[in-house]
């Protein structure tokens, strides 16, 4: 198996109880190097669900007793993992591994960053009425890579390799409009990956994306405003 | 110079030209739009020469410099205008006089800035960069209702109070401008756009602006409106500890388990349980019937 010595994946849990175990049972099917979780801020039993559960690959699991902020986890799993290629989970999403695995397969043949596609206004009444999904469209057209749509490193799942993650740093990985604008500055090669949605998939990330209105949305396109003055600054 | 009882009723139509084959059907047309009209045609490609600039009848015409856009174009259209309303028209534009007086009759009401609607985002399946451009600016503005409406788009329209408060040299960055007229508290709308009689060919496009130039100019529109707040606009950060990243990890204060994969699992850390060989399975099972 190709992911044996190479693949580190890193996991973010906040309340993520009933389904942390199927996440986690997706992931071991990838016969992954490692296992990387970073539990934070849980009020549920989440911790303990992690803790019982018995891995077929090693596993590590730190877990902090208050929350890190919004995508924080992604920077702390990053300066832990020790495979070559990194693959980011999020404890609330259940993604079958066949589904994982051509992301990973992306970075073993060359690419940088493999992102989940994503095309906001396909099919939508009310196209172009989300601000973030504004905001990804003309980061990627911005640095002209128009063609990635709305594609972003701010979604779940995205793989990337250790020496694109070194070229960024790694401590831009929380702040992910950044981490994805440096990476488009670089030049890194970031390629993006068609994903079939189940229907009941599809509803849960429409009843994610209605949620997302509050300040998780806010907080997104915060991002993306940091991610342009970053881009006014070097281009000055 | 115009009387302020003409300057009252006068609409200056402004036309952003690259070639003169068409100026004289240009300014024919923009006479039609309003009883008062004063038409300024600006020249993307014509030195400034009184013989070439006096050509065009019933019409100003203003030399721009070789390799103007549209939007400067504009702006130096602007600077001439003595109307109280002006309508700036995009290059080559040839449209149905009646229908471009729906660009000033809600300036006669209460708007100072009427601008075409924009269109969807994506057209025939491809997204259009720049409309998603222009929405995001419209949406961070708090104008969400303006949809993809932007100055870049012509036909606009503006009260001279608009002008005056926006300033006329900023139409040249058209992003900027649109930023500077909602700062200033100035009432847009808009209204659907006209189609044209005979589009412009490509040997007219001259004064069309490069796509990442526009898609720059909002950039820097978006750091204009950013100017007096933080780097997130104000905008929560999620409540991040940021700090935690610059640290060692032993002094996060927090707890690490390793977990050893179930095959590794035996009788100690990190021992393999080792199989029974037959034999000694059978040993075990003899002796088990003994004890029996």
């Amino acid at each position: 198996m190709e992911n044996q010595g190479r693949l580190s994946i890193i996991i973010g849990v906040e309340q993520d109880e009933n389904t942390i175990v199927k996440v986690l049972r997706q992931a071991e099917k990838l016969c992954p190097l490692e296992i990387v979780v970073v539990v934070h801020g849980s009020r549920d039993r989440s911790l303990e669900q992690v803790l019982t559960y018995a891995p077929t690959s090693a596993m590590r699991v730190y877990a902090y007793p208050y929350a890190l902020g919004e995508d924080v986890w992604r920077a702390i799993g990053a300066q832990e993992a020790a495979g070559d290629v990194w693959l980011f989970l999020e404890g609330k999403q259940i993604i079958a591994a066949q589904q994982l695995q051509p992301f990973v397969r992306l970075c073993y043949r060359g690419t940088d960053i493999a992102l989940r596609q994503s095309h906001p206004f396909f099919g939508r009444k009310n196209s172009g009425q989300d601000s973030v999904q504004l905001a990804k469209c003309f980061l990627n057209s911005l640095l002209e890579r128009g063609e990635l749509g709305s594609s972003s490193m701010d979604d779940l799942p995205f793989a990337m390799t250790r020496e694109a993650a070194v070229s960024i740093g790694t401590h831009h990985l929380f702040v992910p409009a950044a981490a994805h604008l440096i990476a488009l500055q670089k030049e890194l090669r970031v390629a993006h990956v068609r994903t079939r949605q189940k229907r009941s998939a599809a509803r849960e990330a429409k009843a994610a994306e209605r949620a997302r209105a509050g300040t998780k949305a806010l907080t997104d396109l915060g991002d993306h405003l940091e991610a342009f003055s970053l881009w006014q600054r070097e281009a000055k | 110079m115009d009387s302020p009882t003409c300057g009252q009723n006068l609409v200056s139509v402004i036309i952003p030209t690259h070639g003169a084959r068409n100026a004289e059907r240009l300014a024919h047309m923009a006479k039609q739009i309003a009883p008062a009209t004063e038409v300024i045609i600006v020249y993307a490609s014509l030195c400034s020469q009184p013989a070439d600039i006096g050509c065009v009848a019933e019409a100003k015409v203003v030399a721009a410099g070789k390799h103007a856009t549209a939007s400067e174009c504009h702006a130096i259209g602007a600077q001439h205008a003595t109307g109280n309303v002006l309508l700036f028209l995009p290059e080559e534009g040839i449209f149905p006089p009646a229908s471009l007086r729906k660009y000033i009759a809600p300036l006669q009401r209460d708007y100072d800035l009427v601008l075409s609607a924009g269109g969807r985002m994506l057209t025939k399946g491809r997204l259009s960069t720049v409309r998603c451009a222009c929405a995001l600016l419209n949406d961070l503005l708090g104008q969400k209702q303006l949809g993809s409406a932007s100055l870049e788009t012509a036909p606009f329209s503006l009260t001279r109070t608009a002008l005056e408060a926006i300033g006329p040299h900023k139409l040249q960055v058209p992003a900027t401008a649109l930023v500077s007229a909602v700062q200033k508290g100035l009432a847009i709308t808009t209204v659907a756009p006209v189609s044209r009689e005979r589009k412009s060919s490509a040997a007219n496009q001259g004064v069309a602006k490069a796509k990442s130039l526009v898609l720059q100019e909002h950039a820097k529109a978006i750091q204009l409106l950013l100017q007096d707040q933080n780097v997130r606009g104000a905008l929560p950060d999620g409540e991040r500890h940021r700090i935690l990243v610059q640290v060692p990890g032993l002094l996060h204060l927090r707890s690490v388990f390793y977990q050893q994969s179930r095959e590794k699992e035996g009788d100690g850390w990190g021992a393999k349980r080792k199989e029974r060989s037959k034999r000694a399975r059978k040993r075990v099972q003899s002796r088990q019937k003994r004890s029996h």
